[in-house]
């Protein structure tokens, strides 16, 4: 894994505000996705976190990096969000922790957490790596995979729900020996 | 319970989806950056210390200023104090506009020098006493103009030489691809203004800039820069870049501070001052073990040196590359260009000259005239690519490829995340475009937002072709490209439909790529003629005519 600075400079101008999104964007946009099951809310959400970062950079604290506290105000937004609209419910502190464990590992941002899925993904036994390869890299539904797998779209589905434990498991901190 | 009601699974899904996909959510980056941009007022290259500062800075510079007067010290000499200790020798002077008039000086690596063109606008008069003629034994000067500000990109402009009355229509272009034009002059002043009639040259009301070409260039680049805004100064600023690689030799930086502030560029771990409105040279360029040259550039101002940005130079490969720091709006500016290194020199031209005689045709056989009227053009097929910008970390890169053959099925390639490419490494590793280019590394360009009407620093991958009818050919991907933007920006390989109408081989249609030798009649193993360029309706076809000299031919439908 490469050694990349996680944390803010003193001072810090637009262009490298700019390269810090562009490098935290997408896990950030995923752990939007977590936390909100709408894909609105979840860019809605992104977009006021990073609004909220860049004016708030005084505050940040350099002894963390920079993916922890945008994954902190983006909780910050999303307890707002569900306060305004009732139906969304947040998740309890066992949730949250479950979903940094699994990216608190990756300061660096996307690249760095993008390269350790697709070497997790390397080890994963055949047929979970063949149900992603259809579904993800192939664009295939879970009918069109199973039917091509030769099983049913339920046991296609259960077998991509536990590719994707897995995968997590590989991801979290406690994984060094997937 | 459903796998997608537990949000460690929609996390990883997400993440899976984001991993295939490839690339930059641009449209939700381009969101942020417009409602970051909406609650902004400074350029993008002030730094935000700047900017929440102001007031702050302000009341200190007031009082440095109230004390030095106070105690008799000029501001330059309160300046002087305030500088690290290993700035000694720059000084460090606040002006309006950057005066030299040292002439231009040999180009040693490290060396300052200074060009006369940078001159204040007014500095130059029509009625000086320069007489000077052309001292080199050319016929011409062979010029191209290039700009950064987006008002004049795409513009004419009318170079005149006031000695000699000759004028010359002068495209100002925002990149070096177009081609260059010789201007006929005996004078080293030229005069540009926006019309052909000789006597603008004359009148102070329609001069948009002058220039004073150095003595014995023979080829040069005007850029146009942002002028005075005072009613006794002209339109543009325009600086003569001798870019012949004497002067400006292949995989060197030259640095160009028309800021009114000394810059300072930390590149690895060497350290590089121009004080205003000085050029520099630097040749063998430091790289890191990375393979790419980490810079960042300072300015002085209020008594210190700020950061302006920060970018990764790549291994230049015969190439060069110029920096321009300029004042526009009251504002720092920033533009930097690479210069290609081939196709622009003496040298270059030699080299394609033996190539053409070890590759090229003989000159027998029937009359290529003869032959090449036997051709039809019958239609242009082109595959259109682009690759897109992907990921990029640590100077690594991982690109998507997207495009479209002529019978329209999809090409598709990228690099994963995982076996992210760093400058040298040939990519893609298979498949579509397997082995085709060469990462050459990240440069910063400056872009305009259609959404927002700002400028700001992009990133851009450059990687260079390495099939055989385009080796050597440089491309870019830019970061944050909009994706209603891909179709203008996408590359093109085009192939010729040809037709041939010849006694044995009539109605043979055959397809020719670009920049490729071909023989008629086919098969007849004397590839004498040349596809030079192909557009839509017509192929530019080149050969050598009985005498050896190359001739052209355009050949239509």
């Amino acid at each position: 894994m490469q050694v990349v600075a996680t944390t803010l400079p003193e001072s810090m101008d637009r262009n490298e505000f700019t390269d810090l999104m562009r490098r935290h964007h997408l896990t950030l946009l995923s752990y939007a996705r977590a936390l909100s099951s709408s894909e609105n809310a979840a860019r809605e959400l992104v977009q006021d976190s990073f609004v909220a970062a860049w004016q708030n950079l005084g505050k940040f604290d350099v002894t963390r990096d920079f993916a922890t506290w945008m994954r902190g105000i983006l909780r910050n937004k999303w307890r707002e969000h569900c306060r305004r609209h009732a139906r969304e419910v947040p998740f309890d502190a066992e949730m949250l922790s479950r979903l940094e464990e699994t990216l608190s590992p990756f300061p660096a941002g996307d690249a760095a957490l993008f390269e350790r899925l697709a070497e997790c993904r390397s080890k994963l036994p055949q047929p979970m790596g063949e149900a992603l390869r259809d579904c993800y890299d192939e664009g295939r539904t879970s009918e069109e995979a199973a039917q091509r797998l030769g099983i049913n779209a339920a046991t296609l589905r259960k077998r991509l729900e536990r590719a994707r434990e897995a995968l997590r498991v590989c991801l979290s901190a406690k994984s060094q020996n997937f | 319970m459903n796998s997608f009601d537990d949000p460690a699974d929609r996390l990883v899904d997400s993440l899976l989806r984001e991993e295939v996909r490839g690339i930059a959510d641009e449209p939700l980056l381009q969101d942020i950056a417009a409602r970051i941009d909406a609650g902004r007022t400074s350029s993008n290259l002030v730094p935000v210390q700047k900017r929440w500062g102001v007031p702050l800075v302000s009341a200190v510079a007031a009082i440095v200023v109230i004390a030095a007067l106070l105690i008799g010290l000029s501001v330059r000499d309160s300046r002087q104090r305030l500088e690290p200790p290993n700035d000694g020798e720059l000084t460090v002077e606040k002006a309006p506009r950057p005066v030299v008039d040292t002439e231009l000086a040999g180009s040693d690596e490290g060396e300052i020098v200074a060009e006369n063109s940078m001159r204040p606008r007014g500095a130059l008069s029509m009625t000086s006493e320069h007489d000077g003629k052309w001292t080199s034994d050319r016929d011409g000067l062979l010029c191209r103009g290039l700009t950064f500000l987006e008002s004049a990109k795409g513009t004419s402009v009318y170079a005149h030489d006031p000695v000699g009355g000759g004028v010359m229509k002068l495209e100002l272009e925002s990149g070096l691809s177009s081609s260059r034009r010789i201007f006929s002059a005996r004078g080293n002043t030229v005069v540009f203004t926006s019309s052909s009639e000789v006597s603008s040259a004359q009148d102070e009301g329609q001069i948009l800039g002058r220039a004073e070409v150095p003595e014995g260039c023979r080829s040069c680049t005007f850029v146009f820069l942002p002028g005075g805004t005072e009613l006794d100064q002209d339109l543009y600023r325009v600086l003569v870049i001798d870019d012949s690689p004497k002067r400006f030799p292949m995989e060197a930086v030259l640095i160009y501070n028309l800021y009114p502030d000394a810059i300072r560029l930390n590149i690895e771990k060497d350290v590089f001052q121009i004080p205003a409105g000085q050029k520099k040279l630097i040749r063998n360029l430091p790289f890191g073990p990375d393979g790419v040259a980490s810079v960042d550039a300072y300015q002085f101002s209020s008594g210190e040196w700020r950061r302006v940005f920060s970018t990764k130079w790549p291994q230049l490969d015969r190439q060069r590359l110029a920096y321009f720091f300029f004042e526009s709006d009251g504002r720092i500016n920033v533009n930097g260009i690479g210069f290609p290194g081939a196709l622009d020199t003496n040298d270059t031209i030699k080299e394609d000259t033996k190539l053409a005689e070890a590759e090229g045709p003989g000159t027998g056989g029937p009359d290529p005239d003869q032959a090449l009227d036997s051709l039809r053009f019958v239609r242009e097929e082109a595959v259109v690519w682009y690759v897109l910008f992907g990921f990029e970390s640590g100077g690594r890169w991982a690109p998507t490829l997207l495009g479209k053959t002529p019978d329209g099925s999809a090409l598709m390639n990228r690099v994963a995340a995982g076996n992210m490419i760093s400058p040298g490494e040939v990519f893609f590793k298979d498949m579509d475009f397997s082995g085709r280019f060469k990462f050459i590394g990240f440069v910063e360009r400056e872009v305009l937002s259609e959404q927002t009407g700002l400028t700001q620093l992009r990133k851009a991958a450059i990687y260079e072709d390495l099939k055989s009818n385009k080796k050597g050919d440089r491309y870019e991907s830019q970061s944050f490209l909009p994706k209603s933007q891909i179709e203008t920006s996408a590359y093109r390989d085009r192939t010729a439909v040809l037709k041939l109408m010849l006694s044995g081989q009539e109605g043979v249609e055959f397809k020719l790529e670009e920049r490729t030798w071909f023989s008629i009649p086919l098969g007849s193993g004397e590839k004498r003629f040349f596809l030079k360029q192909v557009a839509e309706d017509s192929a530019v076809i080149e050969y050598a005519g009985p005498d050896g000299d190359t001739r052209s031919r355009v050949i239509k439908n």
